[in-house]
């Protein structure tokens, strides 16, 4: 702070002049200024200038007109200890009667005489906030609700606080009764329940693109009103969450769930955290979720007194970790008198319900309570575009992943692969460490960790590469971290830090240890502990060099990817990027490779805002920071490149997005490509799907080949995911022959795949060559029954039942399956429906296809147990009932493949397969039939 | 804690790097709102320093009951802040239409309306230079009134001095900075 400096002479001149009149001031100045003539010239136009009409500092630079609370001066009303009664004023509003009381506050009824007649909600918040606060932020958010104008939202028109000190909010009056009270009233059945569900999103994605989050959804803040006799929806109490919560401390938090929450039921795991502030237009999503779970079944996902009931902290873990049921299972394990009553409000018998939830509303629910909100929907218009796809019976988004999803979840699967691949250079000790882990030795592995260390560190201190030495590092516990424990992992990480970081050295020594220190430390699951070190890291760049030097913005800039590696989103985080990416940019020469990491960071924010338009603009400006940037981080760039490209394909940016990948695979030669195969062969794959959706095949096929050619050393599962994106393009383009080939020749070499395994088998049946289809079968069951999770095990079951009739192989292929598929007890009795009908088991085989919903004909699952339940009642001699479900199944399957969608051609192949199978059978049976006297 | 708060800490504990800190995180919030806020007004007329300050000091997580005067380094780093952001602004445009060498590339990429014309401005901040290397209180004052909005009665919280003092303070302050443009002019 500056320090007041006394008056100068010609101040306190000055001011005294000001009192005095202008024959006074002329006395003044001839004695004060005998012998100064500087002086009284220096007063004498100080006062002129005073006198000038200039209003050039009377008005701020900014200033437009103020938009005020209500006037607190005007109240006639004082909100006495009892609380203010009918009659009273509050603010221009007149209290007509108390219209209900909630944890929060108190609703009245109120007039408004001012500018307009009108009658409006009025509640006053219950002693024990701070009003002054909630008023500041009330008045934040005030110019973004002016902007809502929704029919389903019900307007905040004012808030303030009463002369009493309660805060205040008016509401447009809406008088209807909670969202679930009125369904259940009503008697509405599901799909009436959508409809109303879905203008609810309406309204929520409204507010959120005006930027305002609900944060406390629930149905005491959607009411039903009935106009006209057409139930209207209107959500309440937008903005207020927000001025009344705040930051939420662990104090307030605590205090929220029992004033103002009532129950935490509807509250996302991001709400529950110990931080709770990082909230956004997902955690609406969160609580929409326990909305339609609660509209859908009776409850919501945790029954809210029990929650309350198991103490704070466990609760809050509940709802952090816990996986809730889903919908139809949470049904089907009510019981007697509660299913009776749950299905009868919903005007269905029990079993249908069940039915009717399970599948697709299923999956939207459980996409909207994901506890990670990266995998939520990214905006409610994703929910209501989903639900009313699943109303018109089209495929919704939530259950086939997509490409992206399939995408990462394979670069998971090989992770392995990578991390040994980073890690060449030490894999002497990295396997010493991972025998040792695996053998449970924990104590020996401790010893043999720092005996480790001691050897990279003799290493690394040859070459005097510090730098070096620490990088290493962090690859040898990047390889660790996949392959043994987290304990162990810790133990080295402790090893490391006692040893290292927190000896004295130069501040970039530091620097460095601290950030890789920090991977590792989230890598073994202490995410806070890697933030607190990035921070302290950045604190004492900034420290030793200021805020815009080199190191401060390496750490800065590690620190923000960190966080926004972790979801995190946020206005705090926003401006620690922006802060950095001014610095950068402002640096000489520009720091191209921290631009490019604002630049990604800061298009992560925006693809979670939705906001497509500033994803492209980041991506461009990333783009531009890589192709300058230079030096070590070359790698790190390029795989953040692939990452950029996927958020743009989520905001629906595909040709941009593609325009991307592959200029990044033109650069591609110029990398180290072995260093980074894992990332090449990602970029490749997103880049296949996207130009096959986009129907460019022979684009999506040169891309695949070039591949194939590079990467002829790479690891087995790599080359076998690109021979299946391969054999896809194959089939997809029409080239079913050239695919078989493809598949028939990688599942005969040895470091052929499962995936190649099937794949081939598939296509010999589907071809028609059953000798090799039986041959390929009875290898399979050789060669794989050891090694396979159980997913996979009855995969191979399946693909062996489907066209075998060999009993002994058909009996092998049961027992594998496992107990699970053989009952068909596990949600997926389309197979164990066919297990059954080989066997000549009809009369169970149609008892489980029949338990496979008909639901949603795009469900090929459901079409397979159509035809299977034709074949079992052809051979039953129930032709009738055999050509209905045949016609049910086979209109399906029509509408499916007219429309092209993401899902694979295998299934496509094994529904073609039994079609095929089925016809055949009934109108050979039909022939025999009509050739019988 | 959050952010500013800690600052807000480290300075009152003698932290030198805590005071540019504060301005660039203050700096960064109130481009970053600017932003939101021109980008959500369709006219760009309701946009208003004070409460572009205060929602940036809420969003910075500044802890709230704190009273005003707890909130002078900030709101002197946001005083900072918003004159950075307005004379760049002037600049550029300024530089623009005068086709300088100065490259088109936009510090901000929308426009703050701005009651003041840009000449005004760039004057106002050059004079405001010149008041700050002989009276800086009075600079901060200036400062505060002309670039926050605030009232001299918040300022006078915020500076934690009498009313009455803050306004003979102005007097002054305005009645300098004319002088010295007048004198700028007719020289």
């Amino acid at each position: 702070m500056i320090m007041p400096t006394p008056p100068s002479r010609e101040e306190s001149l000055f001011e005294q002049c000001l009192a005095l009149s202008a024959s006074e001031r002329q006395a003044l100045l001839d004695h004060a200024c005998m012998g100064q003539p500087e002086l009284r010239q220096a007063v004498e136009e100080l006062l002129a200038a005073h006198e000038l009409d200039d209003q050039r500092f009377d008005t701020a630079a900014l200033t437009l007109p103020r938009i005020g609370l209500g006037d607190s001066s005007t109240e006639e009303a004082v909100l006495g200890v009892a609380g203010p009664r009918a009659g009273d004023w509050i603010g221009r509003y007149r209290l007509l009667e108390q219209i209900g009381e909630g944890g929060c506050g108190i609703v009245y009824l109120a007039e408004q005489r001012e500018p307009v007649q009108r009658r409006v909600a009025l509640k006053v918040l219950k002693p024990g906030m701070d009003t002054k606060s909630v008023v500041a932020r009330f008045e934040a958010e005030r110019q973004a609700l002016a902007l809502m104008d929704h029919p389903n939202i019900a307007r905040v028109l004012d808030g303030g606080a009463t002369s009493a000190g309660h805060p205040y909010f008016v509401m447009e009056l809406v008088r209807g009764s909670p969202i679930t009270e009125y369904c259940d009233r009503e008697s509405l059945s599901p799909k009436q329940r959508i409809d109303l569900f879905i203008q609810v999103c309406g309204a929520v994605q409204h507010a959120h693109q005006k930027g305002i989050i609900h944060r406390d959804l629930k149905p005491s803040n959607v009411l039903v009103a009935v106009l006209d006799g057409q139930p209207i929806p209107k959500v309440i109490d937008f903005g207020i969450a927000k001025a009344t919560q705040g930051r939420l401390t662990d104090q307030t938090l605590f205090t929220a769930f029992h004033q103002f929450m009532g129950t935490p039921a509807y509250m996302s795991p991001e709400q529950a955290g110990l931080d709770g502030t990082d909230v956004d237009t997902r955690s609406d999503i969160y609580s929409l979720g326990v909305l339609l779970y609660e509209l859908l079944t009776g409850s919501p996902p945790f029954d809210p007194k029990d929650l309350l009931s198991s103490g704070f902290d466990a609760m809050r873990r509940r709802i952090r970790e816990e996986e809730p049921p889903r919908p139809s299972k949470r049904l089907s394990t009510l019981v007697g008198a509660q299913i009776d009553r749950t299905a009868k409000s919903r005007s269905l018998a029990p079993p249908r319900l069940i039915r009717v939830v399970r599948g697709d509303l299923d999956w939207i629910v459980m996409k909207c309570l994901e506890k990670d909100r990266n995998r939520r929907y990214l905006t409610t218009n994703g929910l209501a575009t989903d639900l009313t796809r699943h109303l018109a019976m089209d495929p919704v988004s939530a259950r086939p992943p997509s490409a992206w999803y399939l995408c990462v979840r394979m670069v998971r699967r090989h992770r392995l692969a990578f991390a040994a691949a980073l890690a060449v250079v030490i894999s002497l000790i990295l396997g010493i460490l991972a025998a040792m882990a695996q053998a449970r030795r924990a104590e020996h592995a401790r010893a043999e960790t720092a005996r480790a260390l001691e050897k990279l560190e003799r290493e690394s201190l040859r070459g005097a590469e510090l730098f070096k030495m620490s990088q290493d590092w962090r690859s040898l516990t990047y390889g660790l971290a996949h392959r043994i424990d987290k304990t162990t992992l810790s133990n080295l990480a402790n090893e490391f830090e006692t040893r290292f970081v927190n000896t004295s050295g130069p501040p970039m020594r530091r620097l460095l240890w601290k950030v890789n220190l920090a991977f590792v430390r989230s890598w073994s699951g202490h995410g806070a502990r890697a933030e607190e070190l990035l921070r302290q890291a950045t604190r004492e760049m900034e420290r030793e060099f200021g805020p815009a030097a080199p190191d401060t913005r390496f750490a800065r800039m590690y620190l923000a990817d960190f966080l926004v590696s972790e979801a995190r989103t946020g206005p705090d985080l926003e401006a620690l990027i922006q802060t950095n990416l001014i610095a950068s940019e402002a640096a000489v020469p520009p720091d191209w490779t921290a631009i490019a990491y604002a630049r990604k960071d800061l298009a992560a924010l925006a693809k979670t805002r939705g906001d497509a338009e500033a994803v492209v603009e980041h991506a461009r400006h990333f783009q531009v920071a890589v192709s300058k940037a230079f030096g070590f981080q070359t790698y790190g760039l390029s795989y953040h490149r692939v990452v950029v490209a996927g958020y743009l394909f989520d905001v629906g940016k595909t040709n941009e997005a593609i325009a991307m990948l592959r200029e990044r695979l033109d650069q591609e030669v110029t990398f180290g490509e072995m260093l980074n195969g894992q990332l090449v062969f990602m970029t490749r794959v997103v880049l296949v799907r996207q130009l096959m959706r986009a129907s460019r095949f022979d684009d999506a096929e040169s891309v695949l080949n070039d591949g194939l050619v590079r990467y002829t050393n790479a690891e087995p599962g790599i080359l076998a995911e690109l021979r299946r994106e391969r054999r896809e393009l194959y089939l997809r383009s029409g080239r079913e022959a050239r695919a078989l080939e493809d598949a028939l020749s990688a599942s005969r070499v040895d470091r052929g795949t499962f995936d190649d395994w099937q794949d081939a088998t598939l296509m010999l049946l589907h071809a028609g060559q059953r000798v090799d289809y039986e041959k390929q079968c009875r290898e399979g069951l050789e060669r794989f029954t050891g090694s396979l999770s159980s997913v996979d095990k009855e995969r191979l079951a399946a693909v062996v039942v489907l066209g075998s009739t060999n009993r002994s192989l058909v009996d092998q292929a049961a027992a594998l399956a496992g107990p699970a598929t053989r009952d068909g007890a596990d949600g997926e009795p389309s197979t164990a429906a066919l297990i059954r009908y080989r066997q000549e088991r009809f009369d169970e085989a149609l008892t489980l296809a029949r338990s496979v919903p008909f639901e949603n004909p795009r469900d090929l699952r459901q079409v397979a147990a159509r035809f299977t339940i034709a074949l079992a009642e052809t051979r039953l001699g129930r032709h009738e009932a055999a050509r209905e479900a045949y016609q049910a199944g086979y209109g399906a399957w029509q509408k499916v493949r007219s429309h092209p969608s993401d899902c694979w051609l295998r299934e496509w192949m094994a529904i073609e397969i039994l079609d095929a199978e089925a016809r055949a059978l009934m109108e050979s049976t039909l022939a025999t039939e009509s050739r019988r006297p | 804690m959050s952010d500013v708060t800690r600052i807000l800490e480290d300075l009152r504990a003698g932290d030198a790097t805590a005071a540019s800190r504060l301005f660039e995180l203050t700096y960064a919030e109130l481009r970053r709102l600017a932003a939101v806020r021109m980008a959500g007004e369709s006219g760009g007329q309701t946009l208003q320093a004070t409460a572009l300050v205060h929602e940036a000091w809420l969003r910075l997580g500044g802890d709230d009951p704190q009273p005003w005067q707890n909130r002078a380094h900030f709101f002197s780093a946001a005083a900072e802040a918003m004159r950075r952001i307005l004379v760049d602004q002037a600049r550029r445009k300024n530089a623009q239409r005068r086709g300088s060498g100065t490259p088109a590339v936009p510090l901000l990429d929308f426009e703050i309306p701005v009651v003041a014309t840009d000449d005004d401005l760039l004057e106002v901040h050059e004079v405001l230079e010149a008041l700050n290397r002989v009276h800086p209180e009075k600079a901060e004052l200036v400062k505060l009134r002309y670039f926050v909005g605030l009232s001299l009665e918040q300022c006078a919280e915020v500076l934690g001095c009498s009313t009455p003092t803050l306004k003979r303070q102005w007097a002054y302050a305005r009645a300098w900075m004319l002088r010295q443009m007048r004198g700028a002019n007719s020289s």
